[in-house]
């Protein structure tokens, strides 16, 4: 069988979490102290959280840790550049191909202009007047990478949607709130 | 930090963490337009400014001090990327001054590519810091409780990881980044007091973990 688990004030609970991790303001640590005095299951409650808190945290960061940050900046800029370089790259060459087929279109439009525009245009000769062949003309459509895609792609930003802790969290931070006006 | 439970007054043994500053935010979007337009120092400052909140974040997903470093160069990789293409979309609204908080973007994005690696390793062993430490040396009863102490620290991290995850978010932002809950709530886009909330419900978990005394 289990020992049943110690419980705080239902209106000092947050506060002594929050006070375990050294959150609270002076005003609300006196506040706080006061309530402790007299509450020795709240006492305990602290004690507790403290203890576990203290547990669950790691160690300082090491100086082998701290070593292996020594190049970091080289590092990220070396990868950013390198980014970079590529999506220029990338434009620089679906640039020049927009720009190979706006000159094809151009060259193309004194014909086109005859007609309206269709995707089926026929062209006459005058030197074969008996002979007409229809020219097909297809829209060149540009293309160039969009990196707001290749952002979006990414969920490095995404923030999850808050579990449902729902109407319990609501009710509590409620409390909460009502408990700081006081 | 003291791992002791603190004292019979019951004051705390995390150091008190200031809030975050204005100043400091445009401190870094200084460094960052000044990147942008070609500062190479003005963006090492600003990871040395940064990196050590990163590392602290990620090193608890990390199974090595090699894989804590690759996500700490992704982090700051991708906040860069975020923060000129905040820079663009500016400029392309004729809005004039980018609106960013490369801080609170940094953690978030710590934050996820921290809980992105431990599904992908699908952690099955130990990280690096939870191994067993070495025990001192000492009388007989000083080494036995060295190993619960261990013991129960390695339970108590391990109960961490098994917390559900908006509060092992909001705690390891706290306890590991030491963060204060205004800017753990604008990196996880919540409100400062469900932050505090839902970090007493983790505080709440883990102590009833580290009381439970089966028969």
């Amino acid at each position: 069988m289990k020992s049943p688990v110690r419980e705080a004030c239902p209106e000092e609970e947050v506060a002594i979490s929050l006070h375990a991790a050294g959150a609270l303001e002076a005003d609300e640590v006196a506040k706080l102290m006061a309530h402790l005095q007299g509450c020795a299951p709240c006492r305990s409650v602290l004690a507790s959280s403290a203890r576990a808190l203290g547990l669950a945290r790691l160690p300082p960061v090491s100086e082998s840790e701290r070593r292996a940050l020594s190049d970091l900046p080289d590092r990220v800029l070396g990868d950013l550049r390198g980014r970079i370089g590529r999506r220029r790259l990338v434009f620089r060459v679906s640039t020049l191909a927009a720009a190979a087929a706006a000159i094809l279109v151009a060259l193309a439009s004194p014909v086109l202009l005859r007609k309206p525009l269709d995707k089926t245009v026929a062209v006459t000769q005058p030197m074969a007047a008996a002979e007409t062949r229809p020219l097909e003309v297809v829209a060149q459509n540009d293309w160039q990478p969009d990196l707001d895609e290749l952002w979006n792609a990414s969920d490095a930003l995404d923030v999850d949607s808050t579990e449902a802790q729902g109407s319990m969290d609501e009710a509590v931070v409620g409390s909460y709130d009502a408990s700081l006006g006081d | 930090m003291s791992e002791e439970a603190g004292d019979s007054a019951g004051r705390p043994t995390l150091r008190v963490v200031s809030g975050g500053s204005v100043p400091a935010r445009r401190e870094d979007e200084a460094l960052v337009a000044a990147f942008l337009v070609g500062d190479d120092d003005a963006f090492a400052e600003l990871i040395r400014r940064h990196e050590l909140l990163v590392m602290k974040i990620v090193r608890r997903y990390a199974r090595t001090q090699e894989d804590a470093r690759d996500l700490c160069q992704r982090t700051f990789l991708r906040a860069f990327e975020a923060a000129r293409r905040a820079v663009a979309s500016s400029r392309h609204l004729l809005s004039g001054k980018p609106d960013f908080a490369f801080k609170a973007w940094l953690v978030r994005i710590a934050v996820n590519l921290a809980k992105n690696h431990r599904r992908d390793e699908g952690r099955a062993r130990r990280a690096p810091f939870e191994e067993a430490e070495a025990i001192p040396a000492g009388s007989p009863q000083a080494a036995l409780d060295a190993v619960v102490e261990a013991e129960s620290a390695a339970r108590m991290r391990q109960a961490v990881t098994a917390l559900p995850r908006r509060q092992r978010e909001v705690l390891t932002l706290r306890i590991d980044g030491e963060l204060p809950f205004a800017e753990i709530a604008e990196a996880l886009g919540t409100t400062e007091n469900s932050a505090k909330v839902t970090f007493h419900h983790a505080t709440r978990k883990l102590r009833e973990i580290l009381e439970e005394k089966p028969s």
